[in-house]
């Protein structure tokens, strides 16, 4: 072994692919309990911790309402301003004054913010659709909440454009199951983060660890012969 | 403390343990070409990285090949060979050197004939002085009549003076590194020392080693003897020119 290549090892950490494997088997333990105390944890939060939250939507279309005649004359133009005009009562829908009425109608104690955040108003993409989604910890009251919003909200539109051009397709239904929390996905999450975080500990460990491990390490750290091998005995 | 199973060459000696000890003692003798080995030191550089048992079984292993043997325990702050032979240590080297004992009366004998052991004797107050003594050294020489090959089980270095006290009058000095256990820094400060006192290092004996470490596979192959050579030509060829 020349000089050239002893500094040249000083200089490189070289890994290769038995070091790898060798150092994944040694942290074995920790690489198989983290992410499983992490998805136990995880699961046990979801399930006993966290309230479940529901979800109940309702859908609204925005257009005139054609009947007999003036179902010919629907024009491309109208559905290119029901576009438009969809975008602007969805804002119309997130407003103050339509929050407001809502919470005040249904005596729910909480601020303006939070039932505003519960609150999802979207249009639906290049549709005249609009879609009221409401969250809560109690599924009649998001149904309750996303019915009457789309009710306060048809008032108040008619009230400020002085036409009457929003219809209700779907009522809000009494949603079953809660959207929240997603246990899998939770669950899942923990998992492959907790094995992340244990690759990180055992290479980081590894990396710390200044022993000598292997006969290169003799050669290289000590530069002395290795005149014998001995394997652990048990 | 399980003692028994500490003597592997002796009692299986057709484990590839054994044979990792036998290729050992192959390569200590290959190491000391120039010189004759005689007094052979092991040290490590820390505490419990196996000195006593390497110390033992290379002793079992030079017995086999039909030397005649004898091992000193000279760790006096911590004898341990009288455990591994399970042996009494009321004798020992300690007696000789305060002229007590004769060295023939302080042999103690082992399962094999050509294999006698010298314990520790009492534990004196001062054994860095006793062992750095000029009647250490002449005893050294004198203990090279009664045997081919004097293998001296000694403290760790960094810890205590005595190994570098005794290394210098050995003919040869095997340093014993704990795979994962001996420390980068500590052991190339225990070379450092052995040199600095002017020590024959004849090489290092990597104890412990996790057996699905690779060079264990190499050693294990190449002591069968199976011809498999591929699995460990590079190695190979460090290990046959030493």
């Amino acid at each position: 072994m020349n000089d050239d290549k002893i500094e040249s090892r000083d200089d490189f950490e070289v890994i290769d692919l038995r070091d790898i494997w060798r150092i994944i088997k040694k942290g074995k333990w920790i690489l198989i309990s983290l992410p499983l105390i992490a998805m136990l944890t995880s699961g046990i939060i979801s399930f006993f911790v966290l309230t479940p939250r529901y979800e109940a939507s309702t859908t609204l279309m925005v257009g005139k309402t054609y009947s007999g005649q003036d179902a010919m004359m629907l024009q491309y133009n109208d559905i290119l301003t029901a576009n438009q005009l969809v975008k602007t009562y969805s804002q119309i829908a997130k407003s103050r004054t339509v929050v407001e009425k809502v919470m005040q109608s249904e005596k729910i104690n909480t601020t303006y913010e939070q039932l505003s955040q519960s609150i999802d108003v979207k249009p639906v993409k290049d549709t005249q659709l609009i879609q009221i989604t409401v969250e809560d910890i109690d599924p009649e009251r998001a149904a309750r909440l996303a019915n009457f919003t789309a009710v306060v909200f048809i008032r108040k539109v008619t009230e400020i454009m002085k036409v009457d051009n929003v219809n209700i397709i779907d009522h809000a239904v009494v949603p079953t199951l809660p959207v929240k929390p997603n246990k899998k996905l939770n669950i899942i999450i923990a998992g492959v983060v907790g094995l992340m975080v244990a690759l990180g500990i055992v290479f980081l460990l590894e990396f710390l660890d200044r022993t000598i491990k292997t006969g290169d390490d003799v050669e290289r750290y000590l530069e002395l012969p290795v005149l014998g091998v001995i394997p652990k005995i048990e | 403390m399980m003692l028994n199973n500490r003597l592997v060459v002796l009692e299986n000696p057709k484990s590839p343990v054994a044979e990792a000890y036998r290729i050992a003692r192959t390569n200590i003798q290959f190491a000391a070409v120039d010189k004759e080995l005689k007094t052979l030191l092991i040290t490590s550089s820390g505490p419990a990285e196996g000195k006593s048992t390497t110390a033992a079984n290379l002793g079992i292993a030079f017995a086999q090949s039909g030397k005649s043997v004898i091992i000193v325990d000279a760790d006096l702050r911590k004898p341990t060979q009288h455990k591994v032979w399970e042996i009494d240590n009321i004798i020992g080297l300690t007696n000789i050197l305060l002229g007590d004992t004769e060295i023939a009366t302080a042999l103690q004998p082992s399962p094999m004939k050509n294999l006698h052991i010298v314990t520790t004797g009492p534990i004196p107050p001062n054994p860095a002085e006793l062992l750095g003594s000029q009647r250490m050294t002449a005893l050294l020489t004198s203990f090279r009549e009664h045997a081919d090959i004097i293998i001296i089980d000694s403290p760790p270095i960094i810890a205590v003076t005595d190994a570098a006290l005794l290394a210098p009058q050995a003919d040869g000095v095997v340093l014993v590194v704990a795979s994962g256990q001996a420390k980068i820094e500590t052991a190339q400060k225990a070379k450092q020392m052995l040199l600095n006192g002017k020590a024959k290092i004849l090489g290092t004996i990597l104890n412990m080693v996790e057996e699905d470490s690779q060079d264990y596979y190499y050693y294990y192959y190449y002591g069968e003897g199976s011809g498999d050579k591929k699995k460990g030509k590079k190695r190979g060829h460090k290990a046959a020119c030493l």
